[in-house]
């Protein structure tokens, strides 16, 4: 098991956000977080690599907070925000080193799989221009570049899809799968239920802060015998209810 | 509108009070104690030395005079949005912006009577004037701000664009030519004069602006640079958000930033390396102040003067280089690197402290040149190089313990 997130409850202020969270994502496997706006999607994922305090609850990742070993937490996760963000005077390439340096990674290696990555996502002719300048889309590939290069055990990717061109969408959905079978974990927040229904092996449905229901789609079927078939329909129909509930 | 103004003055009002707290801190202020004291000091000097035949006096006066004009811009207090949410009254604007004008006339004026108050004994000694007439130029100079601020006004109109030299001979040469006749006839002259410009701005802006729209983007974009401009000073004492500068790509300097990589694989180096050569905020900041304490070290024959200037110089570009330590902070990746702080800090003074022994070297060089002493020179190094090592070892840490919490 990789990340663990147990009682969790967390968020800016003193009034929590999120009400008692529980969920693991497990080696080689991609669990999709799935939720309204303002839910706690992103309050969940800034708890889980660190930028935020749990109030109470724990948060593990291979059995160690980052508390415990900070360096050792988080040199296990890879991060690709929602928005990009770019430090506006480094060059491409420069972002590439400057993520080599921070992980300490082996920088022959590092670059060869950084080679095969700018070629996929066609940013390999760019290297040397400010990414802070480029479209939101060519940004974004140069997050998934920087991510993808480190040798990270969990990978927390919120909302990869916005902005991406179909290739690349294609693209990082093999990288994914990749890196699954190489025996990483992934948390993926987004809102293409399509697209998460069909590579998802697990997902997490959070409402108001709290975990509406989570498992895969065979298990979320049977819970929710009534909704229908497909992730979205059975997710349209968990929304309503808990708009009306609150 | 003229609520929507005070508003939005307040709110200015607030803001700007906000970051002055920041600037006069405590080191600072002191900084500058020294400086208006030595200056002032300086400057009683130079009046007892002063002889009234002095044939630049004259000229010298005015173009004081004239550039103490220039002091203070139209403040619209504008907003980017206001184009979406206040165009359908844009008619009732012009209450709005004409207020903005007698704030801004009123603003500048303060700062100009304290240009006119430093110049006043100059000006009584150089040309035996009385405490009056050296009023009289202050207010033809407060009358020509606001003809200024009125043409500004009128810009801010459709189709209504001053070429340069327009705003050359409304600006500078018209004032210099009244202030001539003030100085040398009498300042009557001036006033009447400057009255006659001023009231033809304003019955210019006055009458035209009715038949002609307010062009919202050119508007916001003054307002915006101006800000700007105000941001970036208050920059150099603290954070302020939205304020980046811009980033040249500098491909000459890539030479030296392969040397910084060589030397430390710290990659808080190799990220503020970067930082500091290509963002005009820093590079901008480093530089100004050398060449400037470079400059004022050749006209300094004073050792004690100049060695303070000196130690002075290199405590402002340090204090001033402190914010590229967060400057990264709001980027959530400085936080989710396996990086201790302590090396990001190891990082920071690993670099500053070689950019300050830079310009203690190039202030040596300048001191021992201007001169002709080898052992001035050694005395600048040896004290500039003991002054990085405290800044360093005792400056930095405090602060940046403040500056993190």
């Amino acid at each position: 098991m990789v990340l663990k997130i147990e009682h969790l409850v967390g968020g800016y202020s003193q009034i929590p956000v999120l009400k008692d969270i529980n969920f693991e994502v497990h080696e080689g496997e991609l669990v999709g977080l799935i939720g309204l706006n303002g839910a706690g999607k992103s309050t969940t994922i800034n708890h889980i690599i660190g930028l935020l305090t749990p109030q109470k609850g724990r948060i593990t990742i291979d059995g160690k907070t980052v508390y415990q070993d900070s360096d050792a937490y988080k040199k296990q996760i890879a991060y690709i925000p929602e928005l990009p963000v770019l430090y506006p005077e480094l060059t491409l390439k420069e972002h590439i080193n400057l993520t080599i340096m921070a992980y300490r990674l082996d920088a022959a290696r590092a670059w060869q799989r950084s080679t095969e990555l700018l070629k996929t996502f066609r940013l390999a002719n760019k290297l040397d221009w400010f990414p802070d300048n480029f479209s939101k889309g060519m940004k974004q590939k140069v997050m998934i570049v920087c991510a993808f290069l480190t040798d990270a055990k969990l990978y927390i990717i919120d909302e990869p899809f916005l902005g991406l061109d179909p290739l690349a969408t294609d693209d990082l959905l093999k990288l994914i799968n990749d890196r699954k079978s190489h025996g990483a974990a992934v948390l993926m927040s987004t809102h293409v239920l399509d697209t998460a229904e069909k590579y998802c092996d697990r997902f997490i449905l959070l409402h108001s802060g709290k975990i509406q229901t989570q498992g895969d789609l065979a298990s979320l079927r049977k819970q929710n015998p009534t909704l229908g078939q497909s992730l979205t329909d059975i997710y349209l129909g968990l929304a309503r209810e808990g708009e009306s509930h609150d | 509108m003229t609520d929507l103004w005070k508003k939005r003055q307040r709110a200015h009002f607030l803001e700007m009070l906000k970051y002055l707290r920041y600037v006069l801190n405590d080191h600072f202020v002191i900084a500058l104690m020294f400086l208006v004291g030595g200056l002032g000091y300086g400057y009683s000097n130079f009046l007892k030395g002063f002889k009234t035949t002095s044939w630049w006096a004259g000229p010298v006066t005015i173009l004081c005079l004239v550039v103490i004009l220039q002091i203070g811009n139209l403040a619209t207090l504008l907003k980017k949005a206001d184009p979406v949410f206040l165009l359908p009254r844009e008619h009732d604007m012009h209450a709005y912006l004409k207020q903005a004008r007698v704030h801004s006339a009123i603003f500048s004026a303060c700062v100009e009577i304290v240009g006119i108050a430093v110049l006043f004994p100059f000006m009584a000694i150089a040309f035996h004037l009385s405490g009056w007439q050296i009023l009289g130029f202050g207010i033809t100079v407060v009358i020509l701000k606001f003809g200024q601020l009125s043409m500004a006004l009128n810009q801010l109109y459709q189709n209504q664009v001053f070429l340069w030299w327009q705003r050359l001979v409304m600006d500078w040469i018209l004032p210099i030519l009244w202030m001539i006749m003030g100085i040398y006839l009498n300042v009557w002259i001036a006033i009447g004069l400057s009255i006659v410009q001023s009231l033809i701005e304003v019955l210019r802006e006055n009458s035209q602006w009715q038949q002609r729209s307010l062009s919202w983007n050119l508007a916001v974009n003054v307002e915006e640079q101006r800000m700007l401009r105000i941001y970036r000073f208050f920059n150099l004492f603290t954070d302020v958000p939205n304020v980046h500068g811009t980033v040249h790509r500098r491909k000459y300097l890539d030479r030296l930033l392969t040397m910084v990589d060589r030397h430390s694989k710290n990659p808080y180096v190799y990220l503020f390396s970067r930082a500091l050569m290509r963002s005009t905020i820093y590079s901008g900041l480093y530089f100004r102040l050398t060449i400037l304490g470079m400059v004022l070290l050749i006209f300094v024959p004073n050792m004690y003067l100049s060695l303070f200037l000196q130690i002075l110089f290199i405590y402002l570009i340090s204090f001033q280089l402190l914010p590229l330590l967060v400057n990264y902070n709001e980027n959530v990746f400085t936080h989710l690197y396996p990086i201790k702080n302590a090396i990001k800090n190891a990082g920071f003074n690993w670099l500053v402290s070689r950019l300050l022994v830079g310009t203690v070297i190039l202030f040596a060089l300048v001191v021992g040149i201007a001169n002709t002493s080898i052992v001035q020179a050694g005395l600048s190094f040896v004290l500039g190089v003991i002054e990085v090592w405290l800044l360093v070892k005792l400056y930095f840490p405090s602060r940046i313990k403040k500056m993190n919490s």
